[in-house]
C-alpha cells in the first residue's frame, strides 16, 4: 500500500467529510463521459487513471452486471454449511463468558470465585475489566470452561458484592436536578445550544410566514439485536501468531486490534469473517468479547470462543440512541419553507453519539439548531444503519406533514416544491403514480373504527465510497479466475457482485469466477459502514480484472502479432476488433500463458466528479389504524431508491426490503425498556423486546431508480443506509393521514396510539 | 402507583373459598367424589437417569447414538458435540426460531428440547434436507428469490418453511406468514421468503 | 442449567409418586420449565418427564358428553382437532393463537395452564421479588406496562395462559392424580377453582402441590345454541403475548341470551370470571350496543398502574369482540 494512498478509516457516524476528501481534484484535461439518468444525462470530465478502465456510462449495456443473480454463497447458507464465528469448533477449544454486574452504577467490592472454580471443567474464573460499574450488565470478571454449559454455571456460581451507587440509567433520571453524574468530568447534558443570531434570523423569517407549526417528536432506544451476537473464536498460535474468526464488519480493523491486544505484528494476525450474522453498524471493532477471547487464548494456549449471551447483547451490543426533537417550521401559502428551528436531545448511554440528523433534504430557509447529548448509565450506542437519520427523518417529515396541512397543500406537493434533487424529483412523480397517491383521502376523513392513510417520506445518503481498497485478480492457466479482497460480506451480497464485476470485465460467465472475501490475508478493504463497501471495493475489482485482462490480451496479441488494444474480451472469447475472423476462447488464451497465472492488484482511486454527490429515494406507505385497539398495520409500501449502477437487482432489492422490514419494526414495536430502579433492561430478550415478524409485513414493492452516477468506474453507490432513512417517517405520515393528527412518538405501540387518540378527543 | 383492588368491589368475582398452601390441605380439597385408589401398594419407582446417558435417535435418517447429561438440550448436542452447526443458537429461549429442527416431521425449538426427549424420535436438521446435491424445493426457492441476507436465521426459516410445505403444498402468503411466525429475521428477509415459498411450492409440484 | 436427575415415569401415578421428591419439577414439553431453568429462576434437583407417562397422552375424544384429552396433548393437536373445532371453536382459536408454531408443536395443555408468569422481574434471576420469596414487588415502582390492572395488590402478574380463560368459560375440569406416600388418588378440580391469587399464596398460581399431576383435561360439550370464542389484543401480529384477552360462551334462546360465561385474562394474576357482566347479559337480546356496554362494565373496578391504563380501553374492546364472536357463532347454528 502506498503512503500516498492511505486507507481513510470509516467513520460511520459521519461519512460526509470523507466524501469530499476523496473527490478527484478537478478533471482538467479529462475526457468527457455521460453520467446521469433518463431525461437528465450530463457530460462530466474525468481523468481516467492510467491502470483503470474508462467508467461505465449512461446507456452502456452489460452481460453479467444488472442480471438478477442468486448470491454465490446462497447454497452454503440454505444448507447450514456456512460457518460463522459462533460455529467454530476447534480442537481443544474452550468456552468463555463474562461475569456481569446487575446494577447500573456500582463498585465491585469483593468477588469470590471459589465455587465457580470447583465446577468440573472450569479452567478460569477471575477478575476482568473495571470494578467501576457504569451500566447494568457491565462485566467485571471472566470464566472459561471446557463446555458452554459449565461456563454458564460457573458465571452463576461467582459470588460478588457491590456497593450500589445512585444511577441515572434513563434520560429522565439523568436530567433530574439532583442526578448523579455519569461522567465525573462533565455534566450529564452537554452539547450546542442555539446560536442567538440563528434564532433571530429564524424568528424574523417566521414572521414572514403564513403558518408556523410546531411539535415535539420522541423516539426510543433501539438495540441492534444481530442474530449472531458479538464475539469471536480466537486461536493464539505460539509464539507470535493468531487466527481469529470474528463476527465483524471490519476484518482489517479487527486485525489491528488483535495485534495490539496480543502485542504481535499485524502481519502475524489473520482475521476471518467468511460469514457473519448481522452487524447493522454495531460490529466495527473487535469488541470487549473479542479482546478478552484473544487474551485468554494466549494465556491458556488453547482456542477460546466468547460470544455475548443474548441479554448482554442488548446491553453491550450497541444501540440506536433515543431522541426528543422540538421543532418549529414556518411555511408560506405557496409552500415555500422559510424558517426551521429544532432542538434535539438524546441519549447514547455511556458512550455518546446521540443526536438526530434531520436529513437536509428540503430547503428550509433560515435554520436554527440546538443539539444536546445526555449521558446515562446505560449501554453505549453504536452506529446503526443510517445513524441518526431515521429518528431525524421521523421528526422532520412529521412537521412537514403538519406544515402541508396548515396551508392546505398536498404533502407530496410540498416536498416536491422544496426538494431540488434531480433523482428524487423524478421519484416523486413516478412513485405517486405507481402508488395511487391520488386516491389518498383527506387527513382524518375516514369513517368507522379502522382508518386508512397514506404517507410519503424522502431519503438521501452521502457516501459514494472512496480510497481504501485493493483487489487481487488472478487468472489461472486453466481459465479459472479468482477475485480477492479481505473485507467482509455482512450479508448484503458483496461476494456476488465482486464476482459479477470481474466476470463482466473479463467477458466470461459468472460461473468461471470464484470470489473471496472475509480473510485478512487478502488485500485491504474497507469496514462495512456508511454504505461504502460496494462503492469502495467494486471499482478496484473492476480495475484488477481490467489489468489482468489486459495482461491476457497482451499474451494473445503476441501470438497474433497485433497490439493488445486491437483485442477485446467478451462472450467468453478474445476478439480481434479489426479482424472478425480472429477469435480465441478465453481458456485457449489462458493456456498460452507463459507462467501459471496472471495476478494483478487493482487499486481504488479517488472519486470522480459525480452526477450527484448524494443518492436519493422516495418512499410511500399505506396503513390501517385500528382506533379501538390502537394497532397499526402497514398494508402497502413502495420504495423508489437510487444506488447508482445496480450491479445485482436481486440482492439490491433485498437490501431495500430489509430496510423496509427494519423500519416497520422501528416504527411500530422496538423499545429498550430500562427498569428505573436497577437500571437494567427488563425486556432484554427477543420476546418482550419486540421485533417485527412476518405477519407484520406490508405488501411491498421496490423500484430501483436507474442512475449512472459516475463517481467511480463502476458507478455504484451503497444501499445500506439510504433506504433505512425514511421508513418510519413514511409510516408515521400514513398514520397521521389516517387519524387526522400525528402520533408524535415512536414506537407507535397501542398504548401510544390510544393515548394520542384520547388526547385529541379531550382537546375537542 | 398501582391502585389496590378491594375485596368484593366491582364486577370482578371472587371465588368463595380461600385455598391454603401445603400438601395436606390442597390434597384434601381435591379429593372429592371421584376419589379412587389408582394403584395397589408398593409399586416400583419410575426409571430415572443422572449424568451422561446414552440416547439413540434418528438424525437426518441415520441411527445416532450419543451420550448426554439430562440437562443438555438437543441444540447443544447438535452444535457442541456433533459439530452440526447449521442449526443456530440465538435467543436460546424459544422466541426466535433460529434453532428450529423437525421432530418427527414437526418443527420444534431445539433450544428448549432436552436431548433425551429426542430418544427414539426422528430428528431432521437443515443439514439433512437436501438429497445429495439436490436442494429441497424450499432451499431452491430461497436461493432463487434471495430469501437470505446474513443467513443466520436462514436455517431455521428453511426448516419452518419445509414443514409448512409438507403440510400445505400451496400456502397463501398469510399461511406462509403464520408458518414462519415463530422465526425472527433481523436483516428483514420475510418479503423474500414469501416469494421463495411461492417458488418452492411450484418446484415441489414438479415445476422445474 | 444445573444438572438433575431425570425421571421417566410410565404413567401419571408413577409421575405423581416421583414428583413428591424434594426440589422436584414436573416437565411436560419443557417449553416453560427449560426456559426458567436456563434463566436460573428454577433449579430443580429432580425433573419428572411427563411425556413418558402414556396416560397423559390419551387422545382428544368424546366421552359421556364431554371432550376429554390427556394433559400432555399439544397445543397444535388442540388447534388442529376437527372435533374441538366443531364443538368449541373458541378453544381451538385460543390454542392456535398461542405462542409460535414451534412452541405449539411441543407445548402441552397442562403445561400451558400451569406455566409460570412472564413478569420480567420474575423471569430475571437478578430480582428476588416477592413471588420468589423476596420482599418487594418490583413492578409497583418499576416497569409495569404489561402488568395487571385488576387485583394488583401484592403481586401484579397477569395470567399468561391462552387456554385458561376459554377452558374456564367452557366449564372445564382438570383430572388430577395425587401421590400420598405410595398411594395415588385421583380427583377432579374445576378450572375456575384451580387458580390461587397472590394474596392466598404469592409463591404459586394454582392449587397444585408437590406430588400432584394433571393427568387429563375435559369440558362438557356445549349444548343448544351456544357459541364460544377467544379473542386477544396484542402489539405484534406475529407471535406476541396478549395485552388483554377474553373468552366467552353465550347460549341463545328465542333471540335472547339464556346464559353467559365471560372470563377476562391477561389483566390480573388469575383469569377473572365476570359474574356481574354475565348476570347483566342474561335475558337481553344480543346486539353490538349491548356488547359495547358489557365491555365498559367489564372495566369496573380496574386499578391501573403508572404505565398500563391503556389496558382498560383494551379490556372493553376485547370483551366486546369476544361477546360478538360468541354470539355470531351461537346464531350461526352454534359453537
Ligand atoms: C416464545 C414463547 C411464546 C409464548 N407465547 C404464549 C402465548 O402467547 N400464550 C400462551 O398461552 N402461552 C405462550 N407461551 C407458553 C407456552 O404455551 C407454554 O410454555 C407451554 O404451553 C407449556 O407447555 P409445556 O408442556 O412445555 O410445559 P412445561 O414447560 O413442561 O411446564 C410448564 C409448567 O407446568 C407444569 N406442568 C406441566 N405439565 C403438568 C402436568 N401435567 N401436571 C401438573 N403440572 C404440569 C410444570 O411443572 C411447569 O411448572 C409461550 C412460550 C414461549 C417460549
Ligand atoms: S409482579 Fe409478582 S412476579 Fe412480578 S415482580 Fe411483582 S411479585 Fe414478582
Ligand atoms: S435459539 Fe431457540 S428459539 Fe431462539
Ligand atoms: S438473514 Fe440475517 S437474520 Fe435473517
Amino acid at each position: 500500500m502506498n503512503a500516498d494512498d492511505p486507507v481513510i478509516p470509516v467513520d460511520p457516524q459521519d461519512p460526509a467529510p470523507r466524501r469530499r476528501r476523496n473527490q478527484q481534484d478537478g478533471a482538467r484535461g479529462g475526457k468527457p463521459f455521460k453520467f446521469g439518468q433518463k431525461g437528465d444525462v450530463r457530460e462530466v470530465a474525468v481523468n481516467v487513471p492510467p491502470d483503470e478502465p474508462p467508467p461505465w456510462q449512461f446507456g452502456d449495456t452489460h452481460a453479467v452486471v444488472g442480471q438478477r443473480t442468486p448470491r454465490v454463497d446462497a447454497v452454503a447458507k440454505v444448507t447450514g454449511k456456512a460457518r460463522y464465528a459462533y460455529d467454530m469448533n476447534l480442537p481443544g477449544m474452550v468456552w468463555a463468558a463474562f461475569v456481569r454486574c446487575p446494577h447500573a452504577r456500582a463498585k465491585v467490592t469483593a468477588v469470590d470465585y471459589a465455587e465457580a472454580l470447583k465446577i468440573p471443567g472450569v479452567l478460569v474464573a477471575k477478575d476482568y475489566g473495571s470494578k467501576e460499574i457504569r451500566y447494568a450488565l457491565q462485566h467485571f470478571g471472566i470464566v472459561a470452561a471446557e463446555t458452554h454449559a459449565a461456563c454458564l454455571e460457573a458465571v452463576r456460581a461467582v459470588k460478588a458484592t457491590f456497593e450500589v451507587l445512585p444511577h441515572a440509567a434513563r434520560m429522565d433520571q439523568a436530567l433530574a436536578p439532583d442526578a448523579p453524574r455519569v461522567h465525573a468530568e462533565r455534566p450529564n447534558k452537554t452539547g450546542d445550544d442555539f446560536r442567538p443570531e440563528a434564532v433571530a434570523a429564524f424568528e424574523k423569517a417566521a414572521q414572514g410566514c403564513d403558518a408556523v407549526v410546531s411539535g415535539i417528536a420522541t423516539t426510543e432506544v433501539q438495540t441492534h439485536m444481530c442474530l449472531e451476537p458479538h464475539g469471536v473464536t480466537a486461536r493464539f498460535e505460539a509464539p507470535d501468531r493468531a487466527t481469529v474468526w470474528a463476527s465483524t464488519q471490519a476484518t482489517f480493523g479487527a486485525r489491528g486490534e488483535v495485534a495490539r491486544v496480543l502485542k504481535v505484528p499485524e502481519a502475524n494476525v489473520t482475521v476471518i469473517a467468511h460469514y457473519m450474522g448481522g452487524g447493522f453498524g454495531s460490529k466495527f471493532s473487535l469488541g470487549v468479547a473479542g479482546a478478552a477471547a484473544c487474551t485468554l487464548s494466549k494465556e491458556l494456549g488453547r482456542p477460546v470462543k466468547l460470544m455475548l449471551e443474548r441479554r448482554a447483547e442488548h446491553a453491550q451490543g450497541g444501540n440506536r440512541p433515543s431522541s426528543v426533537q422540538e421543532m418549529s417550521l414556518g411555511v408560506k401559502k405557496d409552500g415555500t419553507l422559510a424558517a426551521y428551528k429544532v432542538s434535539k436531545t438524546g441519549t447514547g448511554g455511556i458512550g455518546g453519539g446521540a443526536g438526530a440528523a434531520n436529513p437536509m433534504i428540503y430547503d428550509f430557509g433560515e435554520v436554527a439548531e440546538a443539539d444536546f447529548e445526555v449521558a446515562t448509565n446505560a449501554g453505549a450506542a453504536a452506529a446503526m444503519r443510517a445513524p441518526r437519520h431515521p429518528q431525524g427523518s421521523f421528526a422532520l417529515e412529521t412537521i412537514m406533514n403538519l406544515a402541508a396541512e396548515a396551508i392546505g397543500m398536498d404533502p407530496l406537493e410540498l416536498r416536491r416544491k422544496n426538494d431540488k434533487h434531480p433523482i428524487r424529483a423524478r421519484q416523486y412523480v413516478e412513485g405517486a403514480k405507481r402508488f395511487g397517491w391520488d386516491k389518498r383521502t383527506p387527513s382524518g376523513s375516514g369513517k368507522g373504527p379502522i382508518k386508512k392513510g397514506m404517507g410519503v417520506a424522502s431519503s438521501l445518503w452521502y457516501a459514494l465510497g472512496g480510497r481504501g481498497a485493493q483487489v487481487l485478480c488472478r487468472i489461472r492457466k486453466d481459465g479459472s479466475v479468482e477475485i480477492r479482497n479481505g473485507a467482509q460480506d455482512i450479508g448484503v451480497g458483496t461476494k456476488t457482485i465482486l464476482a459479477m464485476v470481474a466476470a463482466e470485465e473479463l467477458g466470461i460467465p459468472l460461473s468461471r469466477v470464484t470470489p473471496f472475501l472475509g480473510d485478512t490475508n487478502d488485500p485491504i478493504g474497507p469496514a462495512s459502514g456508511g454504505s461504502t463497501t460496494a462503492p469502495t471495493i467494486m471499482p478496484a475489482a473492476r480495475t484488477a480484472a481490467f489489468m489482468a485482462g489486459r495482461s491476457l490480451r497482451e499474451i494473445v496479441a503476441k501470438a497474433w502479432n497485433c497490439g493488445a488494444d486491437d483485442l477485446a474480451l467478451g462472450g467468453g472469447k478474445v476478439l480481434h476488433l479489426k479482424d472478425g475472423s480472429k477469435s480465441m476462447t478465453f481458456e485457449k488464451a489462458c493456456a498460452l500463458m507463459p507462467g501459471d497465472e496472471i495476478a494483478e492488484l487493482g487499486k481504488r482511486t479517488g472519486n470522480y466528479a459525480a452526477y450527484e454527490g448524494q443518492t436519493g429515494g422516495v418512499h410511500f406507505a399505506e396503513v390501517e389504524v385500528d382506533t379501538e385497539d390502537g394497532t397499526i398495520s402497514v398494508t402497502r409500501y413502495l420504495a423508489l431508491q437510487d444506488a447508482g449502477t445496480i450491479l445485482n437487482p436481486l440482492t439490491a432489492e433485498s437490501q431495500v426490503n430489509g430496510a423496509i422490514v427494519q423500519g416497520v419494526s422501528y416504527a411500530l414495536f422496538e423499545e429498550r425498556i430500562l427498569d428505573r430502579q436497577l437500571g437494567q433492561q427488563v425486556n432484554a430478550d427477543m420476546e418482550m423486546y419486540k421485533i417485527a415478524g412476518p405477519k407484520d409485513m406490508p405488501r411491498a414493492e421496490v423500484i430501483l431508480t436507474e442512475v449512472v452516477n459516475g463517481a467511480n468506474n463502476v458507478g455504484v453507490a451503497g444501499l445500506g443506509e439510504g433506504p433505512s432513512v425514511p421508513v418510519a417517517a413514511a409510516i408515521a405520515g400514513a398514520v397521521h393521514n389516517a387519524l387526522g393528527f400525528p402520533v408524535w412518538s415512536l414506537p407507535m405501540t397501542p398504548d401510544r396510539v390510544l393515548a394520542a387518540i384520547a388526547a385529541k378527543e379531550k382537546g375537542k | 402507583m398501582g391502585g389496590h383492588a378491594e375485596e368484593g368491589k366491582g364486577s370482578v368475582s371472587r371465588r368463595g373459598f380461600l385455598k391454603s398452601a401445603g400438601v395436606a390441605a390442597a390434597a384434601t380439597s381435591l379429593i372429592d367424589d371421584a376419589k379412587k385408589a389408582m394403584e395397589p401398594v408398593g409399586p416400583a419407582p419410575a426409571a430415572a437417569v443422572r449424568g451422561e446417558t446414552e440416547i439413540r435417535f434418528k438424525l437426518n435418517g441415520k441411527e445416532t447414538v450419543a451420550k448426554v447429561p439430562p440437562s443438555m438440550t438437543l441444540l447443544e448436542l447438535l452444535r457442541e458435540r456433533l459439530d452440526m452447526t447449521g442449526t443456530k443458537q440465538v435467543c436460546d429461549r424459544g422466541a426466535c426460531g433460529a434453532c428450529t429442527v423437525h421432530l418427527d416431521g414437526r418443527t420444534v425449538n431445539s433450544c428448549l428440547l432436552l436431548a433425551m426427549d429426542a430418544t427414539g424420535r426422528d430428528v431432521t436438521t437443515v443439514e439433512g434436507l437436501a438429497v445429495g446435491d439436490r436442494l429441497h424445493p424450499v432451499q431452491q426457492g430461497f436461493v432463487e428469490e434471495d430469501a437470505m441476507q446474513c443467513g443466520f436465521c436462514t436455517p431455521g426459516m428453511v426448516m419452518s418453511c419445509a414443514a409448512l410445505l409438507a403440510k400445505n403444498p400451496a400456502p397463501t402468503r398469510a399461511e406462509c406468514a403464520e408458518g414462519i411466525s415463530g422465526n425472527i429475521c433481523r436483516c428483514g428477509t420475510y418479503l423474500n421468503i414469501f416469494r421463495a415459498m411461492d417458488r418452492a411450492s411450484a418446484l415441489a409440484k414438479g415445476g422445474k | 442449567m444445573k444438572d438433575f436427575t431425570y425421571v421417566l415415569p410410565k404413567d401419571a401415578a408413577e409421575a405423581a409418586r416421583a414428583a413428591a421428591a424434594p426440589n422436584c419439577a414436573l416437565k411436560g414439553a419443557g417449553t416453560d420449565l427449560v426456559d426458567r431453568m436456563k434463566e436460573g429462576v428454577t433449579r430443580p434437583d429432580t425433573v419428572v418427564n411427563l411425556l413418558t407417562a402414556t396416560d397423559l397422552r390419551s387422545p382428544i375424544r368424546e366421552e359421556n358428553g364431554r371432550i376429554v384429552m390427556g394433559g400432555a396433548t399439544t397445543l397444535a393437536e388442540v388447534a388442529e382437532s376437527a372435533l374441538i373445532r366443531k364443538v368449541a371453536p373458541g378453544f381451538a382459536d385460543a390454542a392456535a393463537e398461542a405462542a409460535t408454531p414451534q412452541i405449539r408443536n411441543r407445548g402441552t395443555v397442562a403445561g400451558n395452564l400451569c406455566q409460570r408468569p412472564r413478569c420480567w422481574y420474575f423471569r430475571n434471576d437478578t430480582y428476588a421479588c416477592s413471588k420468589k420469596g423476596g420482599e418487594t414487588c418490583y413492578s409497583i415502582e418499576g416497569e409495569n406496562k404489561y402488568h395487571a390492572i385488576f387485583e394488583n395488590v401484592t403481586c401484579n402478574i397477569v395470567h399468561p395462559s391462552n387456554l385458561a380463560p376459554i377452558l374456564q368459560v367452557l366449564g372445564g375440569t382438570l383430572h388430577v392424580v395425587t401421590a400420598n406416600g405410595t398411594d395415588v388418588v385421583a380427583s377432579d378440580v374445576a378450572v375456575k377453582d384451580f387458580w390461587v391469587r397472590p394474596e392466598e399464596d404469592i409463591s404459586r398460581e394454582n392449587i397444585l402441590v408437590a406430588g400432584q399431576v394433571v393427568r387429563e383435561v375435559s369440558f362438557p360439550i356445549p349444548q343448544g345454541m351456544t357459541g364460544s370464542s377467544y379473542v386477544e389484543t396484542r402489539e405484534k401480529a406475529s407471535f406476541d403475548w396478549a395485552l388483554t384477552s377474553c373468552a366467552a360462551a353465550l347460549t341463545l334462546d328465542g333471540g335472547k341470551i339464556a346464559s353467559a360465561s365471560v372470563v377476562l385474562s391477561s389483566v390480573a394474576p388469575t383469569p377473572l370470571q365476570l359474574e356481574a357482566v354475565e348476570k347483566w347479559l342474561v335475558g337481553k337480546a344480543p346486539s353490538d350496543a349491548l356488547f359495547r356496554e358489557a365491555g365498559t362494565k367489564a372495566t369496573d373496578g380496574a386499578t391501573p398502574m403508572r404505565d398500563n391504563a391503556y389496558k382498560i380501553t383494551l379490556t372493553a374492546v376485547v370483551v366486546r369482540r369476544a361477546l360478538s364472536a360468541a354470539a355470531a357463532r351461537a346464531t350461526g347454528g352454534g359453537k
